[in-house]
């Protein structure tokens, strides 16, 4: 019925495109004109940098250019709900992260998982537990007896309250019957500093986050939060190993408005596919520490579908559901 | 000695790299023409260029990125001081005194020393970035919540001194732009507050409310005057100060400068911070506070020499520990890490060489901006001389369209033109606009950090008084507070007595241009 | 140089008030009151609002309401030292120049008054027909506001002002300018 539908959509938007352009450009012909890129986070952030990558890459695999735009606020909520209200055209399409499935719990925001159609998820970053190099625990089960002994002394960084991070934490906690003290900082980048200086016990942002900082010998990695180990790191472990079975994604890809005519999303869908699988897209990442998890469409639209489940789960326990 | 062999080999590598000093030149000049234009900041330039050097070699790339960074602080005060158009908002500190000397008929002799005072600042810092930076590396990390909330009320404490005519006022324009910080979403819980359900309301819109104050205003005020709408607006004179003028600012420059580089290092606090707490304290060491907020050349310099300072500070900590400073050393970790550089201490050790060159260039980025700087001067004084009625139209549509540019979103254009009519009437019944913008900057800073430090120490005020840094910053807002208030008291009485004698309405002494 | 300081030599409603501390003419007096009660308006509608806002799941946060509660009981206070002040202060007679400018004045503030409504104008339109237009034919119009009333000069600064910020910001900063929802 889906797809009935969005053929009778196609229809009506080749219908309509028809009379509008005098030119007579049918959607078969998509992209005829440069296609914006949302990224609702800020120029130079990771996403932006994995929006502007892509961009980048793109520009063999498409016949017009990709620009990128940030849209930045309220947490990603300005951008986000951007993309959901553009024309279901193709010529505005946006970078979907995992805040598509946080956000809507909390109340903030106008959108909710069903109105993207994902079309590739692009990277993915798990959560990792990492403390002081002057830290006393060495191994995750050691921090987290400390943290059974010392309920609410041990304070954990994170980039914002509600925010990827800081639900990590509060899932750990939850998981392993222990208490933290959540500190919110404004950001990865802020909370990582705090524990540089420590400030605090330890932050649950991502490992490229942090990878310099290790690399250099002053942070160290416990676990993370991952369903396999990761690439940079073998010898971390995951939580799962240490039989808590909980991971954690943090994930970037390109998605569009629901109503969006199928074959736009197809050419988008191979165009995705093939950029991602270039090589220069796969060095960018590379260099930014970033992990390359390209998932199709449907797979990524499951783990839309699993987050948005576990995190309205985890917030409505938390009492930050509205 | 180890440094300075070092950065005279850089110099000779960077010597036979033409395309780098090239994009050097690049970046100052488009640096400068952001930092000029509008509601686009250094940081936005710094992310604009950023995908350009993507597919250049890690010098050049991060030099021109050092280009923007260096000449987008210092492009900022060109507009501010002609203008009334804060670039940045570091300079709408520079603002304050700077437009008042263009409205004195001295804009040349201004930019002349915004441009110098940049560059020695700038200069300053980036020198204290090679010689000092293993030393000083620490320093960034001794800066926790409680410090960072007691430099914010320590940068709130200078509403007091630059209140204006009226200290109430002043103070009520201040409490009403901490107000006003508190709009969008709580630091600490993420619940919005006063949004009124627009998530565009979810962060201060900051730079939209500060153009509106100061250029916006500016601009509906100069429709109101029949007399000056059809004339030509100033001249520039000379440019250069004279060698006694600005030996007299030469102690404020030193001054600012360290101050600018020490806060350019701690995490959180940028050029906009530095600009005005370097005004503050120019004005509490000056022999002649009272003309400070008329017209006062050491004010610009203090400015000018404060955000500037700021960039090696922050470099240094954003360099030798990986941590960014603000949010222009934020993109540019992204751009180092791009190219394959670890920040960090490993980075000095492993890639001497191209750290070294790449100060080499930094200092020769610095000259470059002065250079491009004072040769630019004369045409972009040009603007002075465009009709008032032309120019009028012209400034409100740059602040329409750098508004825009900032979210693209036409409701920041909206609060923009909100806060031009609210800056209108606040300058017609002499409540200043620097302390709102002053306390946008601070007061989310403030709430934040205090009500994480209070988390940090599970609940305890302890950190109010038990850490050294925290309490002799705290002590020092509260001389700060106190001090503009016992001296305004004092002259006060002292006014009521006789005649007063004010600067600002002293007769014009540069007549007869025309 | 005369026409370098637009506020020195202008008999604006506030110069009286350059004059020190001795007195407030009329409209000062009525104007500082004015804003005082605002001030205070805005500083009760801010604590009457902090009453929905949430404790945070932090047990050692003071919540999302303290400071802004802070915020306005100090511009409540400040704001009353203002009226004392302003209320105590003898009123003095506005001044000659001020009567015979009354003419002058009233034509002044409409003409403010036209150049926010045509900046107003200005933004609705751009969402409509888009940045390049509404920017031209507001230039226009704020340069014959301003007393330009050239048919054929304003109209081409116009285009030439637009063109060139379209192009600087549109290529060269790659910000995409609203196209208008009629051209979309």
């Amino acid at each position: 019925m889906k797809s009935y539908l969005s053929v009778s959509c196609a229809v009506a938007a080749t219908v309509v495109s028809v009379g509008l352009m005098t030119a007579g450009a049918s959607a078969a012909e998509y992209p005829f004109k440069p296609i914006e890129l949302i990224v609702p986070y800020a120029a130079g952030g990771g996403t932006d940098l994995v929006a502007r990558a892509f961009a980048d890459a793109a520009k063999k695999h498409l016949p017009q250019s990709i620009g990128v735009v940030n849209k930045t606020g309220g947490a990603g909520a300005v951008g986000l709900s951007e993309i959901m209200a553009a024309r279901p055209d193709g010529y505005k399409i946006g970078v979907g992260t995992v805040e598509i499935t946080m956000l809507p719990h909390m109340g903030v925001a106008r959108f909710s998982v069903d109105d993207f159609t994902p079309i590739a998820r692009l990277n993915a970053e798990p959560s990792a537990i990492t403390v002081n190099a002057d830290a006393p625990w060495k191994t995750v089960e050691e921090f987290l007896a400390h943290a059974k002994a010392n309920p609410g002394k041990i304070r954990i960084g994170n980039s914002g309250t509600g925010a990827i991070w800081h639900l990590a934490a509060e899932a750990l906690q939850d998981k392993a019957g222990v208490k933290f003290n959540h500190i919110p900082y404004d950001g990865a980048n802020p909370a990582v500093t705090a524990l540089l200086g420590n400030h605090i016990e330890a932050v649950t942002v991502s490992p490229a986050e942090v990878v310099n900082h290790v690399s250099a010998g002053k942070l160290r990695i416990l676990a993370v939060m991952a369903d396999k180990r990761a690439t940079n790191f073998p010898d971390v472990p995951t939580l799962k190993e240490k039989n808590i079975d909980l991971a954690v994604y943090t994930w970037r890809g390109i998605v569009v408005p629901k109503k969006t005519p199928q074959n736009v999303v197809d050419t988008l869908r191979l165009a995705a596919k093939n950029t991602a699988d270039e090589q220069a897209f796969r060095d960018s990442l590379a260099k930014m520490n970033l992990t390359h998890a390209y998932a199709d469409g449907p797979e990524f639209r499951a783990v839309m579908e699993k987050d948005n489940a576990f995190f309205k789960d985890l917030m409505t326990k938390l009492g930050m559901a509205k | 000695m180890y440094e300075l062999d070092m950065l005279l080999k850089g110099f000779q590598t960077l010597l036979s790299q033409p395309f780098a000093l090239l994009l050097s030149v690049v970046g100052v000049a488009v640096g400068i023409v952001i930092g000029a234009l509008p509601g686009l900041t250094a940081t936005m330039g710094v992310a604009i260029l950023l995908p350009f050097t993507f597919g250049m070699d890690p010098l050049s790339g991060l030099l021109m990125i050092c280009g923007v960074f260096f000449g987008g602080i210092y492009g900022g005060s060109v507009t501010a001081i002609l203008l009334k158009i804060p670039g940045t908002p570091a300079a709408a500190a520079t603002a304050m005194d700077g437009f008042e000397l263009t409205k004195k008929g001295q804009a040349g002799i201004a930019l002349g020393t915004a441009t110098f005072s940049s560059f020695l600042g700038g200069t300053f810092s980036v020198l204290v970035l090679i010689f000092l930076a293993p030393v000083l590396a620490s320093f960034a990390l001794e800066f926790s919540a409680s410090e960072s909330f007691a430099l914010a009320v320590f940068g709130l404490s200078i509403i007091a001194s630059i209140a204006g005519k009226s200290v109430i006022k002043g103070l009520i324009a201040g409490f009403l732009g901490l107000l006003i910080a508190t709009i969008g979403l709580d630091p600490m819980g993420g619940f919005p507050r006063f949004t009124g359900g627009y998530t565009e309301l979810f962060s201060v819109p900051f730079i939209p409310v500060m153009i509106g104050l100061f250029a916006a205003a500016e601009a509906f005020k100069a429709m109101e005057d029949p007399a000056v709408r059809n004339g030509a607006a100033a001249m520039l004179s000379r440019i250069i100060p004279p060698w006694s003028t600005f030996r007299r600012i030469l102690g404020t420059v030193v001054r600012s400068s360290g101050l600018g580089t020490v806060i350019g290092m701690i995490p959180g606090a940028g050029a906009d911070i530095a600009a005005f707490v370097a005004y503050n304290e120019a004005k509490r060491f000056s022999k002649t506070p009272e003309n400070y907020g008329k017209g006062e050349l050491a004010a610009v310099a203090a400015c000018e020499s404060g955000a500037n300072g700021c960039t090696g500070g922050a470099l240094l900590t954003m360099l030798t520990l990986g941590i960014p400073g603000d949010a222009v050393t934020a993109v540019m970790l992204g751009a180092l890490t791009l190219q394959g550089l670890q920040p960090g201490p490993l980075l000095f050790r492993e890639h001497a060489d191209l750290v070294f060159t790449l100060f080499a260039g930094m200092l020769v980025c610095y000259v470059l901006m002065l250079v491009i700087g004072l040769s630019s001067l004369r045409v972009m004084g040009r603007i002075l001389q465009m009709p008032k009625s032309v120019l009028t139209p012209v400034i409100l549509a740059l602040c329409i369209v750098g508004t825009y540019a900032i979210n693209n979103s036409m409701f920041d254009i909206a609060i923009m033109l909100a806060a031009g009519v609210v800056g209108y009437f606040m300058q017609k019944w002499d409540f200043p606009a620097s302390p709102v913008v002053l306390a946008l900057i601070m007061g989310p800073m403030a709430e934040a950090n205090f009500r994480r430090a209070l988390s940090l120490s599970n609940g305890s005020y302890d950190f109010l008084y038990n850490r050294p840094i925290t309490a002799i910053l705290l002590i020092i807002a509260g001389f700060t507070l106190l001090f503009p208030l016992v001296r305004g008291f004092m002259r006060r009485s002292k006014a009521a007595k006789g005649a007063t004698r004010d600067a600002a309405l002293a007769p014009n002494p540069a007549g007869g241009a025309e | 140089m005369s026409h370098s300081s637009p506020s020195d030599n202008s008999p604006s409603a506030h110069s009286p008030s350059n004059d020190g501390h001795s007195g407030l003419s009329r409209t000062d007096r009525l104007a500082n009151l004015i804003i005082a009660a605002l001030v205070i308006a805005v500083a009760i509608a801010a604590i009457v609002a902090t009453g929905d806002f949430p404790a945070t799941s932090l047990a050692t946060d003071v919540g999302p309401a303290r400071f802004p509660i802070i915020y306005a009981v100090a511009l409540i206070a400040l704001c009353t030292i203002l009226i004392i002040n302003t209320l105590r202060k003898p009123v003095t007679e506005a001044e000659p120049q001020d009567t015979t400018g009354g003419a002058g004045r009233f034509a002044s503030r409409v003409n403010v008054a036209v150049g926010i409504g045509l900046t107003a104008v200005c933004l609705i339109g751009m969402t409509y027909v888009g940045y390049a237009a509404a920017t031209v034919v507001y230039l226009s119009s704020v340069m014959w506001l301003m007393g330009q009333r050239n048919k054929l000069l304003n109209p081409l600064i116009a285009v030439v002002v637009t063109a060139v910020i379209y192009i600087t910001f549109s290529t060269g900063l790659q910000v995409p300018l609203p196209v208008g929802s009629l051209f979309e």
